[in-house]
């Protein structure tokens, strides 16, 4: 498995990924529930799953895991306390390039 | 074991079912017809007929807004299921200037006895429009 955290360069600018739910709980996750903020300037809504779908397949393709996204512009996020409500942890957090552990 | 679904939306089949069952017992609801595994089309006893595409996003965004019209044109609302699901004002501002509309399920299942289901709110005590509103508040 590569580094995980090198995926983050697929992202499109200013983009942030941040795991939560099961994933950062359970032994054997059946899923990765997964968040991406992103930047209306650099990426329009309408063009958001499209613009994050490389980044996406090939983190499912290295966890052999199923990714259930959520895409929130930066606003929504803010609206929202998404990350804060669901207890997400930044993407780097979760895997450190070192260890890809949980 | 859990079955995967046969939707990229990963919407499961309990969800599905909990919504037919719901659509099944709605006095507005004369008969319905599901393709695509969670686009309904429901005929309701005023003989109008609407598109309704089932999702199961705990908060909708405008980028699951955009994605579902590529994917399904021609949808006139978007449901999301399950208990605690609802969606960001900016999805719901989007959908209320688009004519799309945007609400959870048990908003919809009273949005259909409205003459006007796209313009249904719930109302609090002092009569001020209330949406499934995932924020900060």
């Amino acid at each position: 498995m590569e580094n995980l955290c090198m995926l983050t360069t697929m992202l499109p600018s200013s983009s942030r990924a941040y795991v939560f739910g099961s994933f950062l709980r359970d032994t054997v996750p059946r899923d990765l529930d997964l968040l991406i903020v992103y930047d209306k300037l650099f990426c329009l809504p309408s063009r958001a799953y499209s613009l994050h779908e490389v980044f996406v397949a090939k983190l499912q393709q290295e966890l052999q895991l199923k990714v259930d996204l959520t895409l929130l512009t930066k606003e929504e996020e803010l609206s929202s306390q998404f990350a804060q409500k669901t207890r997400a942890v930044a993407f780097h957090e979760v895997f450190d390039g070192s260890r890809n552990s949980r | 074991m859990h079955a995967a679904p046969f939707n990229n939306w990963n919407v499961s089949y309990s969800v599905i079912t909990n919504f037919e069952r719901a659509l099944r017992g709605h006095t507005k609801v004369k008969e319905f017809k599901r393709t695509r595994d969670i686009l309904f089309d429901i005929h309701l006893t005023n003989e109008e007929e609407i598109k309704v595409l089932l999702v199961d996003e705990y908060t909708l965004g405008l980028a699951a807004v955009h994605r579902a019209m590529d994917e399904f044109p021609g949808i006139e609302f978007i449901v999301t299921g399950g208990n605690w699901n609802g969606y960001t004002p900016q999805a719901k501002e989007w959908g209320m200037d688009h004519d799309i509309g945007i609400f959870n399920i048990e908003e919809f299942l009273g949005a259909l006895n409205w003459t006007e289901p796209k313009k249904y709110h719930k109302k609090d005590s002092n009569g001020k429009p209330m949406y499934a509103y995932h924020d900060a508040t």
